[in-house]
């Protein structure tokens, strides 16, 4: 059944992008998601619209629409996650703040990262971001703000 | 001994401050020069005068009450105000004020040290968070080998290596939600 559904969102997906723009895509993978629905537990479901969104961040960073992929990016993080989710989440956020920064969209990498920040309830998760930012922030020669994410990851790490 | 010389010399001669030699001369010269004798004697009159007068130009009793007089006019010299004061009045108080300040200033020393240190543990704890990711960036600048199907048919596409739906098992994929990656 999962192979099943895989392959048809895969079409969806190979459709979508010959026909549509990327910012139509979530509309589309939404459809086929639907199909599903009934079928699939709620945190399946809810890793399958992840996994959405995260191809659709993937098109629109590739097609240099930063501001919308960010913006399709934070729904992810807005989704309804159980704790136990926050370690792939993080990776997520980590990732996609990364690949920010080989656009040369550090910023908006920072942007997501403050965005999203909320949503991580562990220290360790919070240490990362505020690391990540800080990186961020020295890539951009912010070397003060950079310091400042630094001694707040210090800090909670002590 | 010349006049010019003598003459020089009478004021010294009169209050006894030669010697005996130029005393003698002195006395000479002034037995047989009239004038300078006579300077001499001028001078011994003079010297007379006021030695005789030297009571009338002490100063008399008035002239200290008028003093003291215009002493209590002049404003009395202010105290040392403020700080000082409260330093001047108590010693015990001045040596506790020195010890804080040097308590002060020790503390303040103490926690710039401080603030060195943990800057500069600061800039290590980044530095190596820095050239860690640094590493990672050069690696990912590497191009991704991927093992692509021999029969080609397959759907593995470096487009979907992302794509968690995709059932390529032979792509490298990022996206932490796809169900091998879970």
């Amino acid at each position: 059944m999962k192979y099943a559904r895989n392959a048809r969102s895969l079409a969806a997906l190979a459709v979508a992008i010959a026909l549509s723009p990327a910012a139509d895509l979530l509309a589309r993978f939404s459809a086929a998601d639907c199909q599903t629905e009934r079928r699939t537990p709620t945190l399946e479901k809810t890793k399958s619209k992840a996994e959405t969104s995260h191809e659709i961040v993937m098109l629109l960073i590739r097609k240099k629409e930063f501001t919308q992929a960010a913006e399709e990016a934070n729904k992810i993080f807005q989704m309804n996650w159980p704790s136990d989710q926050e370690p792939t989440l993080l990776k997520e956020l980590l990732f996609f703040a990364d690949q920010f920064l080989h656009q040369d969209q550090a910023a908006i990498g920072v942007q997501l990262l403050e965005a999203n920040s909320r949503s991580f309830k562990l220290a360790a998760s919070q240490v990362a971001i505020w690391k990540e930012k800080g990186y961020l922030f020295k890539r951009m020669g912010q070397e003060s703000k950079a310091l400042e994410c630094f001694r707040q990851a210090q800090r909670l790490e002590k | 001994m010349e006049c010019e010389q003598c003459k020089d010399e009478l004021s010294a001669y009169l209050d006894g401050e030669l010697s005996e030699a130029k005393v003698g001369q002195i006395r000479s010269h002034v037995a047989v020069c009239t004038t300078c004798a006579q300077e001499l004697h001028g001078l011994e009159l003079a010297a007379q005068f006021v030695n005789d007068r030297l009571r009338d130009l002490e100063p008399q009793p008035q002239i200290w009450q008028k003093i003291r007089a215009e002493i209590s006019i002049l404003p009395a010299p202010s105290p040392p105000s403020g700080f000082l004061r409260i330093l001047a009045a108590n010693p015990w108080r001045t040596a506790a004020v020195t010890l804080a300040a040097i308590a002060a200033l020790g503390a303040g020393l103490w926690s710039y040290m401080r603030q060195v240190e943990s800057r500069h543990a600061l800039e290590l704890y980044m530095t190596e968070y820095v050239r860690m990711r640094d590493d990672q960036e050069q690696s990912h600048r590497q191009p991704v080998v991927r093992n692509i199907s021999a029969n080609g048919n397959s759907l593995s596409h470096s487009e979907y290596a992302d794509n968690p739906f995709v059932q390529v098992s032979d792509t490298i994929s990022t996206n932490p939600f796809r169900p091998e990656a879970r």
